[in-house]
């Protein structure tokens, strides 16, 4: 045999299907999300957690709100509920109380889950409730037309602060941390693999377990920013990110210009749930 | 030259099967998803790919190996397939190890 019929391997084979489109909805694919947007890399690290994870897909409920991020549980091939904006939590609450089988995740926004959502996030952490949380943050209302968010960071300018912004940011971290959150992960869009692990390991655990990830955003928040490019933002995380695992989340502020520190800051054991609580009042209250 | 450098490269990487990895790997890629936001070319730990000058049925460019490269170069990490954000570009293990040909 001559070398000329060997096939150099020099190619990328056309494919019909991807492998994880058993978790997708693909008929519904390409997503809305903008060239250069990390939602899609977020949903596929997603999608890659829950595979390693060996969890029975049929007990897997995923629930969010309204935004971009929010569109995720659309291409999702689980349960998925798409609820009204900023009450991801409330519904999943209430399934997972219903049916305590079931693991819950929310995966919202930003916007939806600390402004319009913010009261029930707090509380979700203050009960302990048993779901994960993974929160998208992009700095801005994306969906809307970039308006300025409670995660906005100081001076970044958005179609709401043409000026630049003069209020201080939340940072979520800290801010679900010290109401009681078990398990507080922060990671950038680019940290793939770790996120993928912190996304298995926050949906293992018991108790209100959660993670913002911070995607690109270019259309909305990119452009008026400098960061016109998902690219470019991607490459600003490579230079700029440091992994500080345990450190308090309140040393952890999201400044613009400033290192982004990302690790798992929280991970606790055994802190009695909201569904622990529950199940022991049901036995109570069938004894009398 | 570079040409001639190329083919060598390519010839020596094909001549000795004995020597070569048992297992075999692919990319691949369902073109019309992607949207050419350029993750799996610049995070690529080899650098094995660049732009093409093709372009997809939705304007973009989608990713091609670079023409001095080849599989051997691939580090078969799958980060690509983990960044892509449109569920475009994967990495895949060939289950059949006795023929190269595709
Ligand atoms: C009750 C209500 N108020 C306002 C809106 C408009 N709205 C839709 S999405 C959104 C903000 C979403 O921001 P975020 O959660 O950060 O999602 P992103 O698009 O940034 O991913 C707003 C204000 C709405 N849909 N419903
Ligand atoms: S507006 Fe921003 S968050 Fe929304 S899809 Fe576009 S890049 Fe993504
Ligand atoms: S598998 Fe890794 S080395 Fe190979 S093309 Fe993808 S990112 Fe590059
Ligand atoms: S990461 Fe995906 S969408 Fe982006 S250029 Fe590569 S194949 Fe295309
Ligand atoms: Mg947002």
């Amino acid at each position: 045999m001559t070398i000329s019929e060997e096939k150099v391997d020099d190619t990328i084979l056309e494919a019909k299907r991807h492998p994880m489109d058993y978790l997708l909805r693909w008929d519904r694919l390409p997503h809305v999300w903008c060239s250069g947007c990390g939602l899609g890399s977020v949903l596929s690290c997603f999608i890659h957690a829950i595979a390693e994870s060996g969890i029975d897909t049929k007990k897997i409920v995923v629930v969010s709100g309204i935004g971009c991020t929010g569109r995720a549980s659309g291409y999702l091939d689980l349960d998925v509920f798409h609820t009204t904006h900023g009450r991801a939590i409330p519904f999943a609450i209430g399934l997972k109380l219903a049916n305590p089988e079931l693991k819950v995740i929310v995966f919202s926004g930003d916007g939806d889950l600390f402004a319009i959502g913010g009261n029930h996030i707090i509380h979700a952490a203050r009960r302990n409730a048993d779901i994960t949380v993974i929160c998208s943050n992009n700095f801005i209302y994306g969906m809307t037309g970039g308006q300025l968010a409670p995660t906005t960071p100081m001076g970044a300018w958005t179609s709401t602060s043409p000026y630049g912004n003069v209020e201080p940011n939340f940072n979520l971290c800290h801010l679900v941390a010290s109401a009681g959150a078990i398990y507080v992960a922060r990671w950038t869009s680019l940290n793939a693999r770790r996120l993928q692990a912190s996304m298995v390991e926050a949906i293992k655990k018991k108790g209100f377990s959660f993670i913002e990830v911070i995607p690109p955003c270019p259309t909305t928040f990119g452009r008026r920013n400098d960061y016109e490019e998902g690219i470019k933002m991607l490459e600003f995380f490579r230079e700029n990110t440091i992994i500080r695992h345990g450190i308090d989340p309140g040393d952890a502020e999201l400044n613009l210009g400033n290192k982004i520190v990302v690790g798992k800051f929280v991970d606790k054991e055994d802190k009695p749930t909201l569904s622990d609580h529950i199940a022991r009042i049901q036995l109570f209250a069938k004894r009398r | 030259m570079l040409r001639l450098h190329m083919t060598l490269r390519k010839i020596i990487s094909f001549i000795p099967p004995e020597y070569k990895e048992q297992e075999k790997w692919h990319l691949k890629i369902i073109t019309d998803r992607c949207k050419g936001c350029l993750f799996c070319i610049n995070f690529c730990p080899t650098e094995l790919l660049e732009s093409s000058p093709e372009i997809n049925s939705k304007g973009y460019h989608p990713p091609k190996i670079k023409d001095d490269m080849d599989m051997d170069d691939c580090a078969k990490c799958g980060f690509c397939e983990l960044i892509c954000p449109e569920f475009s570009i994967f990495l895949e293990k060939e289950e059949d190890t006795t023929g190269a040909k595709k």
